[in-house]
């Protein structure tokens, strides 16, 4: 959730390399969170992380209103992740990574859900889920309507429920289930 | 579900190791990109371009060097600047050759003992690609191993773009690219039948290693 002082973003805008890098270093672990939860794969995601802060570190003076700089910089890390997860042939499996294994049942549950989503799903569940904007945020993000954006979080929230219902569901019937039958 | 959802994609959020903030290979890749194309024009400007025909040709062809990848894997390079190919080149050569390339070139390096360069090619001043020879009868026919070293910039998952009539060449490499990495502000791919994934983790450990101490 990228929450940076309007006096940072304004300093780094003057054109200050050291502003700009103080900037690049406040967003650093968004930019990354996002990209990991859009490619999955930790190196393709550092990398995608930091074209994004090469891209920001040099356009940051185009950007007119510095109140939009949440939006103008998400998009442009979801757009490099998107490329970058394109670039990869194969997903690296989620067991095979650390960072997924050490997490709590439920996390894991959701990465592998997240996983199974086609790419414009996942972008929209991630920044509304994980990076909790709002659809109309996410909307100038992806530079695509709010209603698609609502349709879009419908359609993956209908795919997710269904499969963090199976992670979820117990593998062998217990207590009155058991003796019901 | 929308609240268990969101709790759920919170404690999966959180549970991201971040790695550290890579300041140098930022800096690095900011003054080695390519300058941003200027959007902005002034009124006059842009009446001049437009009444220009000669103008709007050259704005057109945007197109210099594009790496894109086929549903299948295979690697394309798309160029309108190909060089001829130099065949077997000098240390010295891929020195030079490198030198003139838009990004900071790190060489490739930790090859298997015995590996020959046979040809050299660039596509432009963004990307230079390298034919070896690898030693070793057990590969039999697949000995080649070309090492691509690109700037980042020219990597994209589309197709390229038009260039208006300009000649664009192309050049596919089929679908058995071992893998890709990034090597401080370049992107390393190499392609070849032949080598063992333990060759070429030693690629990519001297590689990354090389561009970390900034040689």
């Amino acid at each position: 959730m990228i929450h940076t002082p309007t006096e940072l973003i304004a300093a780094a805008q003057r054109g200050d390399p050291a502003d700009i890098e103080r900037l690049a270093e406040a967003v650093w672990p968004d930019a990354y969170r996002v990209s990991r939860a859009i490619i999955a794969q930790a190196q393709a995601a550092e990398d995608a992380a930091q074209d994004a802060c090469v891209l920001m570190f040099r356009n940051i003076g185009s950007l007119r209103n510095p109140d939009a700089f949440r939006t103008w910089f998400y998009r442009i890390v979801v757009r490099e992740a998107l490329k970058h997860k394109k670039l990869q042939t194969t997903d690296t499996p989620l067991d095979a990574d650390p960072a997924y294994t050490q997490d709590p049942a439920a996390a894991l549950d959701v990465w592998r859900a997240l996983a199974t989503l086609p790419e414009h799903l996942r972008a929209v569940i991630v920044l509304h889920y994980f990076e909790r904007l709002t659809s109309r945020e996410v909307a100038m993000v992806l530079r695509i309507p709010d209603a698609t954006v609502r349709f879009r979080l419908m359609t993956a929230r209908r795919r997710l429920q269904a499969l963090l219902q199976t992670h979820d569901a117990p593998a062998h019937p217990k207590g009155k289930e058991l003796y019901a039958r | 579900m929308h609240a268990d959802l969101l709790q759920r994609a919170q404690i999966a959020r959180e549970n991201i190791d971040v790695p550290t903030f890579p300041l140098a290979s930022i800096r690095s890749a900011v003054a080695h990109a390519p300058k941003p194309t200027q959007h902005r024009r002034t009124i006059i400007a842009s009446i001049l371009a437009g009444l220009s025909i000669v103008a709007i040709a050259t704005a057109a062809e945007v197109l210099q060097t594009r790496i894109t990848f086929t549903p299948k894997g295979a690697m394309v390079i798309s160029s309108n600047e190909m060089s001829p190919p130099q065949l077997n080149p000098t240390e010295a050569d891929i020195l030079n050759a490198a030198s003139r390339l838009d990004f900071a070139a790190t060489l490739p390096s930790g090859l298997p003992v015995g590996t020959t360069a046979t040809q050299m090619n660039h596509e432009g001043s963004s990307a230079l690609y390298i034919r070896y020879d690898l030693p070793g009868a057990e590969r039999r026919s697949h000995h080649l191993m070309w090492i691509f070293l690109a700037n980042p910039t020219t990597i994209s998952g589309h197709g390229p773009s038009e260039t208006y009539g300009k000649r664009v060449n192309q050049v596919q490499f089929g679908g058995n690219q071992d893998g890709q990495f990034r090597a401080g502000s370049e992107q390393v791919i190499i392609v070849s039948n032949g080598l063992t994934s333990a060759e070429f983790a030693a690629i990519k450990a001297s590689m990354v290693r090389a561009a970390q101490d900034g040689r």
